[in-house]
């Protein structure tokens, strides 16, 4: 298991490294610089300023120069921020995105697995329809949509909730609501596929014949093995939330990375977007190596060599 | 008081007189020489292309032309838009055929309009040229007369709009919204918000010091809070509460009065000041603000290292751009001298009319020379910055918020009321509102156009005229665009008071000429062309080319 991981962690460089060289050659290809503006500057101060950040040098060199600082774990100033550093603004916001991410995806779970379950239990009820049709409302409508109707209603008309901003959690209600509803849809559908496939499995059926409580048998057998769709669901939803908050974050002023993944590469600060594209491919390799790791835990076939 | 240079003002009065005649006979010539050609005779009008940013509003402005050209002219348009930086490099690659524009005056002067389209101006971006335009815009620079330097300008705008690189569409206008209880808010032509002057008023009573805080939006994150790099508006409004200049503005008028300058003194040629620093002004650290602050300042802007990037609004001193450009070394040579502590002593290359108002622009505001060299990159952050304005910086939590409060030490202090203003940095403009009709700001900056009939009678919207201008580009360099007779059809064809009335719909003054007029007391603009399509369809045809119009 361990050297598994091992190996996993290993082959994660090169594939890192292929991103950033991607990135790298990709931002320098958009059209525009980060100081084209559209008042032009003369140019003798034009020049300056790319001496300055190095814009002036053979792209390969430039290259070499950003992945030998790369190397020291130094991102590189940002060309927009110019009173910041890229690790001083990807730290600060960091946590931030986080916070979010894994509070909208509580929030998905807490809400979708209790749903999904109580619907496969009571296939074709009323309860079953409810937690369907919601969840086919949560799939379909977007979150900037949600995000919208909730700060109008709770913010803006009843005052009980804060527009903007991050921290107290009359602040965080909306933000995390709206990120997490829609993978609370998707985790309420899964799970209860997958509790409908092993409710109607033999093992369920010789734990019912021996004897079992209903209740053992769900929260002993059923629950572990019906959840493993949900499971496998979370490492890319983990990382389609955290990279997802950009609409949220910007809609609800909230300070974390999310907008910087996008507003980065629009304002052409390459050293901001090559920061922030590392963070987020991390973020999809250590989800996708943590999920086949849960994996292995729930499922006794599973075995990593 | 300004010499006034008889011999030479006739000379140039005369030739300028020369020009225009000769202007006059060269157009009557081009339109009396050729025959009327009827609809059908004549070349096919090849589809154009309009590019634009994307944004809600230009795309609704570029729709409204494209119906108004097919209908009068007949002629088919293409709208295509991109994101900023791309739209930036069409322009200034030439790669466009027609493009929305948009400018914002550093100064009331027509200076700043029209000097974008002298041959090889970076800001040109048309391709056209023109030597007699050139000719004046230089000769404006350095004319000391200020009568003559106005119709110097007069000419040259002439010029502009009846060769046509440019079709302005109207004069901007600013839309701030402001809860009622905010008051001394002053609203003027460049959109600049100087808080010392505002105060929190409830029930017709001033609201106790404790109560006095004022939230607002910044509507994007500050790029940087060194004066000196700053380049947008956002930093502006940061730095106007923050930091004081040799003048500030005048809150209404925005003539400059005196800051930490009490008074000054202009040679006549406008070429040499000395100013009169008060002796009362301090640093948040205790240091007064003396004349050396400034040296200090200025250099180090004009220091290449430093890569200011508005570093060329000290170009007007003497000497100060080949210091810059490393052609002189010995800063002694730059016309910028500190007589004593509070004696600072200016010399210009040239007659500058504007430079006045250029002071109280961030890029000349001073910075704290022993705060700047100890925490060297870090010396904005609140725990470092050391300032010498009516608020000081406490809290700068990035993509979220500013907080300043009141510098008791600031001259001015007994005067300012507010004790504390928390700047958001909310960029979405729908939740800015939202933040402001929640109560949680009590000024927002723009109303967005889905507001705009909520706000359009609203007393807490409040519209006034922007020292900038909207307007399209033509690219001067290709067919059928490099016909001055086409580009004026295109503007003949439209009709800005609908698209104004219609489409805008914010009171904007619609434009015939270029530079907004109304803010410069002084400057006769040339005569526009109004909307007239019929007068557009002969040039059209004039310029050989067949007109089929929809009706």
């Amino acid at each position: 298991m361990l050297r598994y991981v091992a190996r996993r962690l290993l082959t994660a460089i090169p594939v890192l490294w292929i991103i950033v060289t991607i990135t790298f050659f990709m931002m320098r290809l958009a059209p525009g610089g980060p100081f084209s503006r559209e008042r032009v500057m003369p140019i003798e101060v034009q020049k300056m300023i790319e001496e300055r950040y190095h814009l002036d040098e053979p792209l390969v060199k430039q290259y070499f120069r950003y992945m030998g600082n790369l190397l020291r774990g130094d991102l590189g100033p940002s060309f927009r921020y110019k009173d910041r550093s890229v690790n001083e603004i990807l730290a600060a916001g960091l946590p931030t995105t986080l916070q979010l991410g894994s509070l909208a995806l509580l929030f998905a779970l807490l809400v979708g697995i209790p749903a999904g379950c109580l619907a496969a239990f009571r296939q074709n009820s009323a309860v079953d329809y409810a937690a369907m049709s919601f969840s086919m409302v949560g799939v379909s409508v977007p979150n900037f949509v949600v995000l919208s109707t909730l700060i109008y209603f709770f913010a803006v008309k009843l005052k009980i909730l804060t527009v903007s901003g991050w921290g107290r959690w009359d602040q965080m209600i909306c933000p995390v609501v709206a990120l997490g509803l829609m993978y609370s849809a998707y985790i309420a559908r899964l799970s209860r596929a997958g509790m409908l496939e092993v409710i109607r499995q033999d093992f369920i059926r010789t734990a019912r014949a021996k004897g079992l409580p209903e209740r053992l048998v769900i929260i002993r057998h059923s629950i572990k093995a019906g959840l493993l769709p949900v499971v496998s669901f979370l490492g890319p939803a983990g990382a389609a939330i955290l990279t997802g908050s950009l609409i949220i974050e910007t809609i609800s002023g909230v300070p974390g990375i999310g907008r910087e993944f996008v507003n980065s590469a629009l304002n052409r600060d390459y050293t901001l977007t090559i920061g922030t594209v590392i963070l987020y491919s991390g973020f999809l390799i250590i989800f996708n190596l943590a999920v086949d790791i849960v994996y292995a835990f729930l499922d006794p076939r599973i075995v990593y060599e | 008081m300004v010499k006034r240079n008889r011999k030479a003002n006739g000379i140039r009065s005369a030739s300028a007189k020369l020009v225009v005649a000769a202007l006059a006979i060269a157009m009557l010539a081009g339109c009396s020489g050729k025959p009327k050609s009827d609809d059908s005779s004549g070349k096919p009008f090849p589809k154009l292309q309009l590019l634009y940013n994307i944004s809600e509003s230009h795309k609704l402005i570029a729709e409204t032309l494209q119906q108004m050209w097919k209908k009068e002219l007949g002629i088919q348009v293409d709208l295509a838009n991109v994101e900023w930086k791309t739209y930036l490099k069409s322009l200034q690659s030439l790669d466009y055929q027609i493009a929305r524009a948009g400018w914002i005056g550093d100064y009331p002067d027509p200076n700043t309009f029209l000097d974008m389209f002298v041959t090889d101006g970076g800001n040109n971006q048309t391709g056209w040229s023109n030597a007699e335009y050139d000719r004046l815009i230089k000769e404006a620079s350095m004319e000391g007369d200020a009568d003559e330097r106005m119709k110097m300008f007069h000419d040259a705008e002439e010029i502009l709009m009846k060769e046509m690189p440019i079709m302005p569409i109207y004069f901007y206008v600013n839309k701030n919204l402001v809860k009622d209880f905010v008051k001394g808010m002053h609203f003027n032509m460049r959109d600049l918000h100087i808080l010392k002057y505002v105060y929190l008023e409830k029930n017709g009573k001033v609201l106790p010091p404790q109560e006095q805080v004022f939230h607002f939006n910044l509507s994007a994150e500050p790029e940087t809070l060194d004066p000196g790099l700053m380049t947008g508006s956002v930093e502006f409004t940061i730095s106007t509460q923050i930091f004081e200049g040799l003048v500030q503005y005048d809150p209404d008028t925005l003539e400059p009065i005196p800051g930490m300058a009490e008074s000054w003194e202009v040679n006549d040629e406008h070429t040499e000041f000395v100013f009169h620093l008060r002796r009362d002004a301090k640093w948040t650290n205790g240091d007064p603000v003396t004349a050396g602050d400034f040296v200090y300042s200025w250099k180090r802007v004009l220091e290449p290292e430093t890569t200011a990037e508005y570093a060329y609004q000290l170009f007007y001193i003497k000497n100060a751009k080949k210091y810059y450009d490393k052609e002189i070394s010995d800063f002694s040579q730059v016309g910028l001298k500190a007589v004593d502590d509070f004696t600072l002593k200016v010399t210009l290359d040239s007659p500058t009319h504007f430079w006045l108002d250029l002071l109280a622009f961030h890029t000349l505001m001073p910075v704290n020379k022993n705060c700047v060299e100890k925490y060297n990159d870090k010396w904005t952050r609140p725990e470092n910055i050391v300032t010498n304005g009516p608020f000081k910086l406490t809290e700068w939590k990035p993509k979220s918020k500013l907080v300043m409060v009141k510098n008791p030490g600031y001259y001015d202090a007994a005067k300012v009321r507010l004790s504390k203003l928390v700047a958001y940095s909310v960029e979405d403009n729908i939740t800015a509102v939202s933040m402001f009709e929640a109560g949680q700001s009590y000024w927002v900056n723009t109303i967005p156009l889905p507001y705009s009939e909520k706000y359009s009678n609203d007393p807490q919207a409040k519209k006034t005229d922007f020292l900038a201008v909207y307007y399209y580009r033509f690219n001067t360099t290709k067919e059928p665009l490099n016909d001055p007779r086409v580009r004026r059809a295109l503007n003949l064809a439209i009709n800005k008071d609908e698209l104004v009335k219609f489409v805008t719909k914010s009171g904007e003054k619609t434009a015939t000429t270029f530079v907004p007029h109304m803010h410069m007391k002084d400057y006769e603009p040339p005569q526009g062309e109004d909307y007239n399509p019929e007068e557009a369809r002969r040039l059209l045809r004039e310029a050989g080319y067949a007109v089929k119009t929809g009706k």
